[in-house]
């Protein structure tokens, strides 16, 4: 498209901005914050110019987010069973177990079809010179897929020209994806999606698929273990078999029994209905070793370990403050790098170096020396600017992409993502949490 | 197709779903008749209501009534109170219910947020019925499953003969009504009281009519035996 062309294209979609949103509203697409101990819903903002990628973009990336799940499905089955890239020194051993993500109970333990990550969100951004880099990888509860899925069908009412026009792939077979997925892994019954709640933050999610996957949406007050098997209890008292679970709840609230005794929101004993083959849990327990943000800084040394492959994605470079000399240089730079905590998420726990003054300058300094484990640094990535469409202007907001792969015998990459934008022209931060907004993200056919 | 597996916690909600989106609805009309009666009538026209209703009456004046009884969230009470715990139930039915009839309920809460702003407060609130009725019909429209249509006509019949019946309502209106439960309450699979449902049956049967009086006690009949029904 010419640059005048493109202009008019953009404003053309702009204009429907505020009927989608209003829409988007009236269907109730939120998410839950807590602020001060207060639940506080909030619409997500939606902005209507997409992120587009051409298709052979497309193609590449879908090869390195296939890869890069492989490599992590496979270096999830080996830590919890040979731990072979740990004895051939490819990852230091403490570095797994100090991390809060390596679950003791699951060690010895395959799950069905050796799928550890069935749905991984894969955080992406494309730097200025066109080249993607990974950001993050969520193999444990990734949220998102719901909201370019709706919002693609009310864009496609209010402008049904654009899609005449433009071969874009359809991205509302998110919906039969997943449940192909949890139909490969379940072990005979119903498909159940457990939530903990209404107030659950991304509740709008698990409720918008349960509709479209047609499974049920439990918060597991109706589940209940019986022998061997997980079983949802009818409201005329019959037990009916569940064959798996997609479960919205973290590990530690998972099984009261197995995990974090407190949890009020877990299903007694399900992990041991699991190890028996019972059910299926998507994603399964104990990925957190996996997507630390620390093992991040491995992941293309297990492509090469596990496939024999050259990472087809590039990590944004990324330094270990665990190895000495990683830590020197982050000391030596501070000022040109982002410090990221490992155990957060969310956007929280990002710290930009050049955002601070001498004094925490220093003292940052100081909590790296003592807690080198409980950090990595990144160069800061000029991210391409996306355009935005704000009260009649374009404007331009930083903006990454959360890809969604999903594994049965191989892995699948949707044909689409959450695109989400900084509102805040300083900032680097998209999360919705921090008050970003989304996009659609277009894969053209 | 294969017969969903409803929870006893799903036949609840639903069955809550139906009672409240009824109350608003029905408490709306209540609140219109008052309301002109009051314009330039008795002032305190709300009280009788309020008596009927068993609602305490907590208002200053019929002013704090009018804004009170329609939009305090805190009030328990309120016709917004029973919105919100209406949305409270549909919310987590999406799934069941669909979320085109979600909708409905979602936009009956920004139209409660406007009239509650608004000049004209009666013109804005004929939007949360009128909603309320497109969330019937959409949900006679989209869902298949008979038993999930059934809980939600079975909880707005059981909640209009309440609120009829505490109001005083022509008998025969709400012998129409409970022949419409005794069409539904069988295929809703919600477990209730057989002996209490033939009580109203024969009640309001016997009491309608032109040649009939109903008393007092009759109506409060009905309202102990359509409360303890479930």
């Amino acid at each position: 498209m010419k640059a005048d062309e493109k202009e008019l294209f953009r404003n053309k979609l702009g204009q429907h901005s505020e009927k989608i949103n209003q829409l988007l509203a009236r269907y109730g697409v939120k998410f839950g914050i807590y602020k001060h101990g207060t639940f506080k819903e909030q619409l997500f903002p939606y902005d209507p110019i997409p992120r587009v990628i051409e298709k052979d973009e497309f193609a590449n990336l879908e090869m390195g987010l296939k890869q890069r799940v492989k490599a992590l499905n496979l270096f999830l089955k080996d830590i919890y069973s040979e731990r072979k890239i740990l004895k051939d020194g490819v990852i230091p051993e403490e570095f797994v177990y100090a991390g809060s993500g390596f679950l003791a109970q699951c060690d010895g333990f395959t799950p069905p079809k050796g799928i550890y990550s069935h749905i991984s969100g894969i955080d992406l951004v494309k730097g200025k010179d066109g080249q993607w880099y990974i950001l993050e990888d969520n193999l444990r509860i990734p949220s998102g897929a719901s909201y370019p899925m709706i919002a693609r069908s009310l864009m496609r009412k209010a402008t049904p020209s654009t899609f005449e026009n433009v071969r874009v792939a359809d991205n509302r077979n998110y919906a039969d994806l997943l449940k192909s997925t949890m139909d490969y892994v379940n072990e005979g019954g119903l498909n159940v999606i457990l939530t903990p709640g209404r107030f659950n933050a991304a509740y709008f999610e698990h409720s918008y698929l349960a509709e479209n996957i047609g499974s049920h949406l439990t918060d597991g007050s109706d589940l209940f273990v019986e022998r061997d098997g997980l079983y949802f209890r009818d409201n005329e008292g019959n037990k009916v078999r569940v064959g798996a679970v997609y479960r919205r709840i973290s590990d530690e609230y998972l099984d009261p029994m197995n995990f974090n005794p407190e949890s009020v929101i877990g299903i007694p004993h399900i992990f041991d209905v699991y190890k028996k083959g019972g059910v299926a849990l998507l994603n399964a327990p104990g990925n957190g070793v996996a997507d630390d943000k620390g093992i991040y800084y491995f992941v293309p040394k297990m492509i090469k370990y596990y496939l024999d492959e050259e990472a087809i994605i590039p990590n944004a470079p990324t330094y270990l403050l665990y190895y000495e000399k990683d830590r020197q240089y982050v000391l030596d730079n501070f000022g040109k790098l982002v410090i990221k905590d490992v155990a957060e998420a969310g956007g929280y726990g990002v710290f930009f170096g050049k955002d601070m003054d001498k004094e925490k300058t220093e003292k940052f300094k100081d909590l790296i020396r003592k807690e080198p484990r409980r950090f990595i640094a990144q160069e800061v990535i000029d991210f391409q600017d996306l355009d935005l469409y704000d009260e009649g202007k374009i404007v331009s907001r930083k903006a990454d992409l959360r890809a969604f792969v999903l594994m049965k015998d191989e892995p699948v990459v949707w044909k689409s993502g959450l695109t989400r934008f900084t509102r805040n022209p300083d900032s680097f931060v998209v999360n919705s949490s921090q008050g970003g907004g989304f996009k659609d993200t277009w894969v053209l056919a | 197709m294969e017969k969903y597996a409803l929870s006893k916690t799903n036949t609840d909600e639903l069955y809550w779903l139906g009672r409240y989106t009824e109350r608003v609805y029905t408490s709306l009309d209540l609140f219109a008749g008052v309301f002109d009666e009051m314009i330039d009538g008795d002032q305190e026209a709300y009280k009788t209501m309020l008596r009927n209703l068993e609602i305490a009456d907590i208002y200053e004046d019929k002013r704090d009534f009018n804004k009170r009884y329609c939009f305090d969230k805190s009030n328990p009470d309120s016709i917004r109170y029973s919105l919100e715990r209406g949305f409270d139930n549909a919310v987590i039915m999406r799934e069941l219910i669909g979320s085109a009839s979600l909708s409905y309920i979602q936009e009956a809460i920004y139209e409660m947020d406007t009239a509650e702003k608004s000049e004209s407060p009666m013109i804005d609130l004929q939007k949360v019925q009128d909603l309320v009725v497109a969330f019937w019909g959409m949900t006679d429209d989209v869902i298949l499953d008979d038993r999930v249509r059934n809980l939600l006509k079975v909880g707005k019949i059981v909640e209009r003969i309440d609120l009829y019946s505490r109001m005083n309502r022509d008998m025969s209106r709400i012998a129409r009504e409970v022949d419409r439960l005794e069409g539904r309450i069988g295929k809703s699979g919600i477990s209730y009281d057989h002996r209490r449902l033939q009580k109203l049956h024969d009640i309001s049967h016997e009491k309608s009519g032109p040649d009939h009086m109903p008393a007092f006690e009759d109506y409060q009949m009905i309202v102990e035996n359509v409360e303890s029904l479930i």
